[in-house]
């Protein structure tokens, strides 16, 4: 793919898969807006910046709001020369996105392209913190429940596929595994976060439960703006547990408060301190 | 008891692991390879107590409140074998966040992300923490990099954290640059005595290395090294700055100018520290027993 960037002519830069239909979407929403967006791949978009650092300050040229959907590695490299330039390119935007003074949603922290959010729920609990965090194991071979109550599963997941199963079913692929206890009963409820605006997928009455707070709340702390974030509610509506927090949220996630997270993105990608 | 989790064909895990035997200091190595290509592990976080590793010929418990000295090294991306690129990533990401989060004493405690990798933002971060640091541009744009390198002596390195030694470019290699080649990262060279400088808690270890050449590591170069004691500032700066990255260990590259200035090149997280620690008596070495608590 080539792009000539014109910097006035371009307002906004989408790093994603072609097939990633949030990214998509959000496409659709700034050009019907009227704003001149371009969705493009890792490398073609890294190429485009410059980054001076001068007496230890950093400058980004051009400086653009990016949105950031970048695809992860393929598991297996094709070679070390293709892999070294796509590691090249990788940190090159990396650093023009973290540096730079538009808005960047994600903005990168500390290097990392999903803030502090960890592949294990109960680490990211833990680095919020919170302190009623859940078990889980991790194992090179299925790990076998502990005692827990019938009400309770001992759910099972392939890291290679990503399918879970309820012990005894195994879920589809080779391993490795993690597993955790979860409630049969649980309902569950997901809130999008952008900066301190929040939605609830759902409108059962959870008010009690601060669901939308404590979202954002989380988020920030986990040094990220847009997320979804997923809680597990007890079957009497009095509880909630963190179940899961999503930096790249799917279309599915997010289609429930699309039409109240559209406008709020528009705001955040295209005025200065967007961030309500 | 120290736990040392790595490679087995890790020079710096293998001089670790040769002092601390000599000097009765108990060791296990948890060899990564060999879990990864016959053993198992089980891992649970918050750790319950029964955490364990076990490679193709012995099982190890893992101690939450255990001494673990760690160079993590993934090797996913060099298997061929899907499985094997699986196992490792799963080992390395599992491991790493179990280690995250244990009471013991851990150097350096994986989840404290450096941004040593990535040169741009890791030179702005030390220019963030009062370093001076030569000027540099990121970039795939020939007239860019051409009008940088024709400012200054420059030298080119990689932009992410991938081992190579630097070399010196002229100005005229970047007029017919092709951006697809791109990005590169360009610094201004400084000419003068190289220094490293290891930190481990409040201790430093640093010496001044004189070469014939621009990378002193690379081969063919006339060297002297020489122990050398860092300005009193620079040694705190140091020691504060290693604490501000979150870590105990850190070996860092400074030049120091004609004029005695010190110009920082990098902070590393994860320094391969043996051939300075031979030099320097194993003072490095018996600093990180010490902070491991043995």
């Amino acid at each position: 793919m080539t792009l000539s960037l014109n910097e006035r002519a371009l307002d906004l830069l989408i790093v994603a898969s072609p097939n990633d239909l949030v990214a998509r979407s959000v496409e659709r929403l700034c050009t019907r807006a009227g704003y001149s967006v371009q969705l493009t791949d890792l490398e073609t978009v890294s190429r485009l910046f410059s980054i001076s650092v001068k007496d230890g300050v950093a400058t980004t040229q051009p400086d653009i709001p990016l949105f950031l959907r970048i695809p992860p590695l393929k598991e297996k490299r094709d070679s070390f020369d293709q892999e070294f330039l796509h590691g090249e390119c990788f940190v090159t935007l990396l650093a023009a996105a973290s540096l730079c003074k538009s808005a960047v949603v994600n903005r990168p922290f500390r290097a990392s392209l999903g803030g502090r959010v960890a592949q294990s729920t109960s680490i990211t609990a833990l680095r919020v913190p919170i302190s009623d965090v859940r078990s889980e194991v991790f194992s090179d071979t299925i790990p076998a429940p502990p005692e827990h109550q019938s009400s309770e599963a001992w759910c099972v997941q392939d890291l290679g596929t990503f399918e879970t199963a309820e012990w005894p079913a195994k879920p589809h692929g080779t391993g490795p595994y993690r597993a955790k206890l979860s409630s049969r009963e649980t309902g569950y409820e997901m809130v999008t976060v952008l900066g301190k605006e929040t939605w609830r997928a759902t409108t059962v009455d959870l008010d009690h439960l601060e669901l939308q707070n404590r979202s954002a709340d989380l988020v920030a702390k986990l040094q990220l703006t847009f997320a979804v974030v997923t809680w597990a509610i007890t079957p009497t509506l009095s509880d909630a547990t963190l179940v899961r927090v999503d930096a790249y949220p799917s279309l599915s996630q997010v289609a429930p408060v699309w039409s109240d997270l559209g406008p709020s993105l528009l705001r955040v990608l295209f005025t200065k301190n967007g961030f309500r | 008891m120290i736990y040392v989790i790595g490679l087995d064909s890790d020079k710096t895990v293998l001089h670790f692991l040769a002092h601390a035997r000599k000097n009765r200091v108990d060791t296990t190595l948890v060899s990564l390879r060999d879990v990864a290509a016959g053993g198992s592990w089980q891992l649970t976080i918050p750790d319950d107590g029964n955490s364990s590793i076990r490679t193709s010929d012995s099982s190890l418990s893992l101690n939450p409140e255990g001494s673990y000295y760690c160079r993590i090294i993934d090797l996913s991306r060099l298997q061929q074998d899907l499985l094997q690129v699986r196992k490792w990533r799963s080992m390395i990401s599992s491991l790493s966040a179990w280690l995250e989060h244990i009471p013991g004493v851990v150097i350096n405690r994986p989840g404290i992300e450096s941004d040593n990798f990535c040169k741009p933002l890791h030179e702005t971060t030390l220019g963030r923490l009062g370093f001076k640091v030569p000027a540099s541009i990121t970039s795939s744009n020939a007239s860019i990099l051409h009008a940088f390198a024709n400012a200054f002596p420059t030298i080119v390195k990689p932009v992410s954290g991938v081992l190579s030694s630097t070399r010196l470019v002229d100005a005229s290699e970047f007029l017919d640059f092709d951006s697809r080649r791109g990005p590169v990262h360009l610094q201004q060279y400084i000419s003068g005595t190289d220094v490293r400088a290891h930190v481990i808690g409040e201790q430093v270890h640093a010496e001044g290395i004189r070469s014939s050449g621009v990378d002193y590591r690379r081969p063919g170069n006339a060297v002297q090294f020489c122990p050398c004691r860092l300005p009193e500032d620079m040694h705190h700066k140091i020691v504060s700055s290693t604490k501000c990255f979150g870590l105990t260990f850190m070996g860092w590259d400074f030049k120091v100018d004609s004029s005695g200035e010190y110009w920082c090149l990098e902070a590393n997280p994860m320094p391969g520290y043996s051939v300075y620690d031979i030099r320097a008596q194993f003072g490095i070495t018996q600093a990180l027993i010490s902070a491991l608590g043995s």
